[in-house]
C-alpha cells in the first residue's frame, strides 16, 4: 500500500485520536454526573492569546529599545494579566456540576436535544455546550442555581448512537485562553426512520391479512361504534366520549366494533417501495398514525414481531425495533 | 455569525474616543479630522440611520489618510508618522468590525495606542488617565463574554483583575533585568517646550506665562541660597543683529581637541553643591546644572551627557522622557582663567552698525575707564538709576533694536538687559556672552526638592575679567534686585497672572493655604513618581536590590520572580474561593443555617434527609411549644426555596425571617436543653 501524505495524515489522526480517547476514558470515565475540577478541565491560550502574547513581546522590545519604563510596566502588567485571566477562566468552569439525561428518541433529520442541566454556586459566561460534530449551543450567562440546558443532536443515519462526549468550552473571560472539558455521560439516542408518506389507501394495506374481499369503501375512522367503557389513563383523547362527560357522567371511551374483530399487522414486505430503508420509513410512518389514531397494531419485521398493542410505551418499542432492524 | 449587539458598539465607541482622545494632542488636525469623521459614520450606522460601511469606502478612506501621511511624513518624523497611521488604522477598524478576529484586533490596536502615548507623555496624572483607558478596553473586551452583565460591573470586574495582576507586574518591573536598546528607534519629536536655540529681546518674557515644570532638583547637603541658583542651560556666543544663537562652526571643539563623544572636562576645585537633576521631557538636548559642573561619573545614565567647553550639558539625544544626573557644582572655581583667542575673537565680535548708538556708547565707555569692572559698574549703575522699567508686557522694539531699548523705552524683560548689556560690553571691548537658563526655584517641603518651572526662565551675561575668568553679571539684579533675591516682585506676578492663558492652574491660587498644601502634595507624589518609575534605571534597580538581597545574580533574580509568581497565583486562588463562599448562599438559605446553629447549641440538631417542615413539627412537639418561632421561619423558608415568590414577596419573607430569628433567640433562653441528646435529634 502507497503512503500519501493525506493518508498518513489521516492515519495519524487516527492513532491520535484513539491515544487521546483512551487517555480520556482514563482521565474522565463515564459518570451521570460531573462537577468540574482541575481533574477535568483542560486550559490552552487561543489563538488571540498567543497574538497577545505576540503583543506583549513587541511592547517590551518598544519599551527596551526607547528605555521607556512607563511602557515596560505596561508590558509586564500585559503580561501579569494574562495569567489572572487564565485563572479566571479556569474558575468559569471550575465547580460547574453538569448532569445529563441518558437516551433520547427521535427521527432522523430532525433536531433532537439532550436535556444537560447544569448546576452552579457563580454565575457561568459564554458557554458552548456540543457533542462531537453536532451543532453548538450558547449560553451567555448560566446563572447561580441550576438551568437546563437543550443541546441539540443530529443524525442523518437511524439506528443506535452514542453521541460520545460532551464538550463544554468558554473563552470568558477576554477570549485569552478556551478552557474546556469532555464528559462522558454513557447517554444514547435512538435514531427512528425518519416518516414517508404512503400514498394511496392505508386500509388497503392493512386490510390485507385479514379479509382480501374488503372494499376499498371499508376506511379507518368509519368504524362501527361498539360500547363505551370508563376512561382509563393513556388512551387517546380522540375516543373520549366528549357528550357523556359534558353530560356529567364521568369519562368515558369510545370503542369501535372493528378494533375488537380487526388485527392489524403491520409488515415489512407489505411496505409500498423497493428500498428496504424506504420500506422501515413508511413502517415509521403507519406506526405514527395508528398510534395517533389510536388503533391496536402489531409490528412484523421479518426476523421479528412485536405483538398487536396500543399506548406509547408500544410505539417506541416498535419505532425502536425499526431503528435496530 | 459575529454581531456586536447595539449596547456594546456604543460602549466599543467610547472606548475608542477615550483611546484616541489619549493621543490627540500629537496628531495632526487633518488626523484628526479623518478619524472624527469615521467616529461619526460609525455613529450614524449604530444609530441605523446609515448602512453598513461598504468595504471600497473604507478603502478609499484609509488610502487618502495614507496618502496625506505620506505627503506629510518628512515633516512629521518616523514616529510620529507610525502613530498617525496607528491612529488611522484605528479609527477605520470600527467600520469593519465584521468577525470576532477583526473585534480583537482592534481591542489590541487600542491596547496599542495607549502604550505608545507614554512615548510622548509620562506624567502621573496621563499615567492615571491611560490607566482608565485600558480599563475601559478590558471591560469593552470582557462585555463581549458576558453580554448581559451591566457595563459598571464589567468595569468594576476588569478594574480588579487589573489591580490583581499589579503587584506581579511590580515584582518584574522592579527585579526583571533591564537591558539595552536592542536597535536605534526614531526618536519622538513632539511640541518642544522650555528655551529655545536662539533668544531675541522679547522671548524669555513670553515664557514666563507657562507654569510648566521645567526641571527638579534635590540637593544632597548643602543648599545654596536663591541669588545663587542660576541654572545655566544654553550659552550664546554669536549675536546677529536680531538675536543671539550658538555658534555653529565646529572649528573650536576641533580646536580645543574634544572629539563628538568625549566631554569636556574642566579642573575643579573647591566646595560644591552635590545634587540631582530630573528635567522633564522638553523635546530639546540641552541640561540644567549650577556653575561651575561636574558630572558625577559613576552614574551610568549619564554617559549619555555632555559638557560642552562653555560649561553647559548637552544630551546625546533629544529628551522624550524624564532624566535624572547627579551633578557636583563647584561654586568657587573660576571659568576660563586663560581665555582661547578663539573664544575672545568670538565673544567679542558683533555686527557692525546694527545698533549704531550702542556702539557709540561702548566706544565712549571704553574711551572714558580703563578699567573694565568700572565699565560695568557704570552701565549697571545706569540701570538702577535712571528710570529703566522691569516688566513682562515690554513695548515691542523695531527689529529688536537693542538702540531702542537702551536709549528711548527703557522697559524690559531680562532678556533685553542682558542682550543690551552683553552688545554693550563687547562695543567697550570686553569679551562678554549671553546665558539663558533658568533662577531660583520653588522649594517643596513635603518631598524635599525644588521645582523650577518655565516662569523661572532667564537670561543674564557673563563677561571674561583678567585673572577671574568668566564672571556673571545679571544686569536684571540692577534693575529689578528682587527678581534675583526671592523671585518675582508682586506686581510681576499679577502681570504674569494677566497674561497666563492656562485655564485651570494650581499655582496661580498659591495664596490659598489650603490649594497651595495640596498642589505641594500632588507634586511631591508626581516627583516621586518621576524618580522612582519614570527614572528608574538598572543603576536604581542594582542600588535597590543590592540594599535588599545582597549581591544580585541571576538565580535570584529567578527565584524572587518564581516566588511572587507562585504566591500571586495562590492570592488569586484564595481571593476566588472566598469570593465563592459568598457568593454562594440566598440570603435565606443563610438566615435558616443561623436559625439550625442556634438550635444545634441546645441539642437539637437536624439530619440532612428530614424535611423541613418535618423537623419544624419535631422541634415544635420535642419543645412544648417553647419555640413556634423556629416554626415560623421554617414555613417562610420552605415558601422561599420550593416556591416561585415574587420579588417583593421575596424581601418580605427573609425579612419575617430575620424577626423569626431574633424571636427565636428570645425564646430559646427560656428552653431548657434535655441532656439526653439521642433523643431530641431526628
Amino acid at each position: 500500500m502507497q503512503l500519501t501524505p493525506t493518508k498518513l495524515k489521516q492515519q495519524l489522526e487516527k492513532t491520535f485520536n484513539y491515544k487521546m480517547n483512551a487517555w480520556l476514558v482514563r482521565r474522565i470515565p463515564v459518570s451521570s454526573e460531573h462537577q468540574l475540577s482541575s481533574q477535568n478541565i483542560f486550559i490552552l491560550p487561543s489563538r488571540f492569546g498567543i497574538a497577545f502574547l505576540l503583543f506583549i513581546l513587541l511592547l517590551f522590545l518598544m519599551a527596551t529599545n526607547y528605555q521607556n519604563n512607563l511602557i515596560m510596566l505596561f508590558s509586564y502588567l500585559m503580561a501579569s494579566l494574562f495569567i489572572t485571566a487564565m485563572l479566571k477562566s479556569f474558575f468559569n468552569l471550575s465547580g460547574l456540576k453538569v448532569k445529563a439525561q441518558s437516551e433520547i428518541y427521535g427521527h432522523t433529520d430532525t433536531d433532537l436535544f439532550y436535556t444537560i442541566s447544569l448546576s452552579s454556586q457563580t454565575p457561568r459566561y459564554a458557554l458552548n455546550l456540543q457533542f462531537d460534530q453536532q451543532p453548538k449551543t450558547y449560553i451567555p450567562c448560566c446563572e447561580v442555581g441550576t438551568s437546563k440546558i437543550k443541546v441539540s443532536f443530529q443524525s442523518a443515519l437511524r439506528g443506535r448512537y452514542k453521541p460520545g462526549r460532551l464538550r463544554i468550552s468558554s473563552a470568558y473571560c477576554f477570549g485569552l485562553f478556551t478552557t474546556w472539558t469532555r464528559l462522558d455521560f454513557n447517554c444514547q439516542a435512538i435514531i427512528y426512520p425518519k416518516q414517508t408518506i404512503i400514498t394511496g389507501h392505508l386500509a388497503a394495506l392493512s386490510a390485507i391479512e385479514e379479509s382480501p374481499q374488503v372494499t376499498s369503501s371499508d376506511q379507518p375512522g368509519m368504524d362501527e361504534f361498539y360500547q363505551l367503557k370508563s376512561y382509563s389513563q393513556g388512551e387517546p383523547l380522540s375516543r373520549v366520549a366528549w357528550k357523556q362527560f359534558a353530560k356529567g357522567q364521568g369519562k368515558m371511551s369510545k370503542e369501535y366494533q372493528q378494533q375488537q374483530g380487526e388485527l392489524r399487522w403491520l409488515k415489512l414486505t407489505d411496505m409500498p417501495a423497493n428500498h428496504v430503508e424506504i420500506k422501515l420509513q413508511q413502517l415509521s410512518y403507519l406506526i405514527i398514525e395508528y398510534s395517533n389514531m389510536g388503533k391496536a397494531f402489531g409490528v412484523d419485521l421479518g426476523y421479528c414481531t412485536i405483538a398487536i398493542n396500543t399506548g406509547a410505551i408500544h410505539k417506541q418499542t416498535c419505532l425502536t425495533a425499526l431503528a435496530d432492524y | 455569525m459575529f454581531s456586536l449587539p447595539n449596547h456594546l458598539a456604543w460602549f466599543v465607541l467610547l472606548s475608542q474616543i477615550i483611546n484616541i482622545a489619549l493621543v490627540s494632542a500629537e496628531l495632526s488636525i487633518w488626523l484628526l479630522a479623518v478619524i472624527v469623521i469615521s467616529l461619526l459614520w460609525r455613529v450614524l450606522i449604530i444609530a441605523n440611520k446609515l448602512p453598513k460601511a461598504r468595504r471600497f469606502m473604507v478603502i478609499l478612506l484609509a488610502i487618502t489618510g495614507c496618502a496625506i501621511i505620506a505627503i506629510n511624513g518628512r515633516q512629521l518624523g518616523l514616529l510620529s508618522a507610525m502613530l498617525h497611521l496607528l491612529s488611522l488604522s484605528y479609527a477605520l477598524k470600527t467600520l469593519e468590525l465584521n468577525s470576532r478576529k477583526d473585534f480583537y484586533q482592534f481591542i489590541v490596536l487600542g491596547l496599542f495606542i495607549c502604550a505608545g502615548a507614554f512615548l510622548f507623555q509620562q506624567s502621573l496624572g496621563f499615567s492615571v488617565m491611560v490607566a482608565l483607558a485600558v480599563i475601559i478596553n478590558f471591560a469593552v473586551l470582557l462585555q463581549y463574554f458576558s453580554i448581559n452583565t451591566p457595563y459598571h460591573i464589567n468595569v468594576k470586574q476588569s478594574t480588579k483583575m487589573l489591580l490583581q495582576s499589579l503587584p506581579l507586574a511590580i515584582v518584574l518591573f522592579v527585579v526583571f533585568p533591564r537591558l539595552e536598546p536592542f536597535w536605534q528607534v526614531p526618536m519622538a519629536k513632539s511640541a518642544t517646550t522650555g528655551l529655545s536655540d536662539n533668544v531675541a529681546p522679547g522671548d524669555i518674557a513670553n515664557l514666563a506665562k507657562s507654569n510648566e515644570l521645567a526641571f527638579r532638583v534635590n540637593f544632597i547637603g548643602d543648599i545654596p541660597a536663591y541669588p545663587q541658583r542660576y541654572w545655566r542651560a544654553l550659552v550664546m556666543d554669536e549675536y546677529t543683529g536680531k538675536q543671539w544663537q550658538r555658534s555653529r562652526d565646529k572649528k573650536l571643539s576641533d580646536w580645543l581637541d574634544i572629539r563628538n563623544n568625549q566631554s569636556f572636562s574642566p579642573t575643579v576645585s573647591g566646595p560644591a553643591f552635590d545634587y540631582q537633576v530630573i528635567a522633564e521631557p522638553s523635546f530639546k538636548r540641552w541640561l540644567f546644572a549650577l556653575d561651575v559642573a561636574k558630572l558625577s561619573h559613576e552614574n551610568r545614565s549619564v554617559s549619555s551627557i555632555n559638557m560642552r567647553p562653555d560649561y553647559s550639558l548637552q544630551n546625546k539625544n533629544i529628551i522624550s522622557k524624564a532624566i535624572s544626573y547627579d551633578v557636583s557644582s563647584f561654586y568657587t572655581t573660576a571659568m576660563d582663567v586663560n581665555l582661547n583667542p578663539l573664544i575672545r575673537h568670538r565673544t567679542l565680535n558683533y555686527p557692525k552698525g546694527s545698533n549704531p548708538k550702542l556702539e557709540q556708547e561702548g566706544q565712549r565707555l571704553k574711551q572714558a575707564f580703563k578699567n573694565p569692572q568700572a565699565i560695568i559698574k557704570n552701565v549697571l549703575a545706569r540701570f538702577s538709576e535712571q528710570a529703566y522699567y522691569y516688566t513682562l508686557k515690554p513695548p515691542l522694539l523695531q527689529n529688536n533694536s537693542l538702540d531702542q531699548f537702551y536709549f528711548s523705552t527703557k522697559a524690559g524683560f531680562c532678556a533685553h538687559y542682558a542682550s543690551a548689556f552683553t552688545f554693550l560690553m563687547r562695543a567697550a571691548g570686553i569679551p562678554a556672552r549671553m546665558v539663558t537658563g533658568y533662577m531660583g526655584g520653588e522649594y517643596n517641603p513635603d518631598g524635599n526638592y525644588f521645582s523650577i518651572y518655565q516662569s523661572d526662565a532667564h537670561a543674564w551675561s557673563e563677561v571674561w575679567l583678567e585673572g577671574k575668568g568668566w564672571q556673571r553679571i545679571d544686569p536684571t539684579a540692577a534693575v529689578d534686585p528682587l527678581r534675583v533675591e526671592q523671585g518675582f516682585s508682586e506686581s510681576l506676578s499679577a502681570e504674569q497672572n494677566s497674561l497666563n492663558n492656562e485655564y485651570f492652574n494650581l499655582r496661580s491660587y498659591k495664596s490659598f493655604q489650603l490649594l497651595n498644601t495640596l498642589r505641594l502634595k500632588l507634586a511631591t507624589i508626581d516627583y516621586q513618581w518621576t524618580l522612582w518609575v519614570v527614572g528608574y534605571s538598572s543603576k536604581k534597580q542594582f542600588d535597590l536590590l543590592s540594599s535588599w538581597f545582597g549581591r544580585m545574580t541571576s538565580w535570584k533574580t529567578g527565584l524572587i520572580m518564581a516566588i511572587s509568581l507562585i504566591f500571586v497565583m495562590f492570592m488569586l486562588w484564595y481571593l476566588q474561593r472566598h469570593q465563592r463562599v459568598k457568593h454562594k448562599q440566598k440570603p435565606w438559605l443563610n438566615l435558616y443555617q443561623q436559625g439550625l446553629a442556634l438550635l444545634a447549641k441546645h441539642n437539637l440538631h437536624k439530619n440532612k434527609s428530614v424535611a423541613v417542615i418535618a423537623f419544624s413539627d419535631h422541634v415544635f412537639t420535642i419543645s412544648d411549644g417553647v419555640l413556634p418561632a423556629f416554626r415560623a421561619l421554617s414555613r417562610d423558608f420552605s415558601e422561599l426555596e420550593y416556591r416561585q415568590a415574587s420579588p417583593q414577596r421575596q424581601k418580605q419573607l427573609v425579612l419575617n425571617m430575620q424577626q423569626h430569628i431574633a424571636l427565636l433567640k428570645t425564646q430559646l433562653r427560656h428552653y431548657k436543653a434535655v441532656p439526653n441528646q439521642t433523643d431530641r435529634s431526628v
